[in-house]
């Protein structure tokens, strides 16, 4: 049969019956689904070579098996050796995405839940850590303050020394003065304790949005905030600049204002939630 | 050396929202492109 006949046969197959209509849309939907995101993920990626190839190489696949007496069904074999190559290359990002669902998941479920705050020892918390920040930037002392609602994976935490300790901008200082063995990790605070510190955080994969003169330790501010639904306050070593960075965005230069902002938003949102 | 004035600037709150919708019908087109492509082949 050449290929002419074979559409025609194809044709009268799908236009036969109801069941084999509904049967092929449902697989070409199923197919587009997979497609897109498997397409979208690559181009997310800076991929976009790969892209190219994958469409030339299906449309070349397609032309071959249409035109040779081969098993249709080896046609797919093209797309899973993507799915494969995709695996392989990009195991980290996937595991990123996995992780990132997984923790916006549990970061619903802690917020659900009403807490009575404190207002004392809240204002006293955010105090605190503004104190401790604006000390810090004056003394050039590089940091990360992670602000998390108890969804930073235990990984990251672990990978820290455990404090559970109450805020304070002596101990927040303490931990970030220079050559203290932890000082070049992060810190994580959850409401309002700190819960470790000299925590190793995912740098930022993003290489077009960050600007050049931004270093690894911003990148890791921003990196952890791309994957979990924190906020990471970060200050620069070299110039003393307070940082703000949330969803995989960086704001610099914050003030006194705005780091109020940022802090009685972070302790404050759960409780307005319940209020309403 | 960076001499700017210290101010806070504003989040980058919204991604060009319009550029990712586009963006994301191109795939969506492509996608189905294939998608389609792979259904006639596999039924050939």
């Amino acid at each position: 049969m050449n290929i002419g006949e074979k559409l025609s046969a194809f044709w009268q197959n799908f236009t036969g019956s109801a069941d084999m209509i509904i049967a092929l849309s449902v697989c070409a939907v199923v197919f587009s689904v997979l497609y897109f995101y498997m397409i979208k993920f690559l181009l997310d990626n800076n991929s976009g070579g790969l892209v190219t190839v994958f469409v030339l190489s299906m449309i070349l696949g397609a032309g071959i098996i249409s035109l040779s007496n081969m098993n249709s069904a080896i046609y797919l074999v093209i797309p899973a050796i993507y799915l494969v190559i995709i695996i392989v290359l990009y195991s980290v990002e996937l595991k990123r995405i996995i992780w990132a669902h997984m923790n916006m998941k549990l970061a619903d479920v802690k917020h659900t839940g009403s807490r009575s705050y404190d207002e004392e020892k809240v204002e006293n918390c955010i105090s605190e850590i503004i104190k401790a920040l604006q000390n810090m930037s004056k003394n050039d002392t590089g940091a990360i303050i992670v602000l998390s609602t108890g969804n930073v994976p235990p990984q990251i935490i672990d990978s820290g020394v455990k404090l559970d300790a109450d805020i304070s901008s002596e101990l927040i200082e303490s931990v970030f003065f220079p050559k203290t063995p932890l000082h070049d990790g992060a810190m994580i605070i959850s409401d309002t304790k700190i819960v470790a510190a000299g925590c190793f955080l995912p740098l930022s994969q993003n290489v077009d949005n960050i600007p050049k003169d931004l270093g690894t330790r911003h990148r890791a501010g921003i990196g952890v905030t791309e994957t979990i639904d924190v906020v990471s306050l970060i200050v620069s070593e070299e110039t003393g600049i307070i940082s703000i960075a949330r969803a995989g965005r960086i704001s610099r230069y914050a003030d006194f204002e705005t780091l109020k902002k940022t802090l009685n938003k972070y302790y404050w949102q759960e409780l307005e939630s319940a209020r309403r | 050396m960076d001499n700017k004035d210290y101010r806070s600037e504003q989040f980058e709150t919204n991604e060009n929202k319009a550029k990712t919708v586009w963006r994301n019908i191109g795939i969506g087109a492509l996608s189905v492109f294939v998608a389609v492509l792979t259904v006639v082949v596999i039924n050939l």
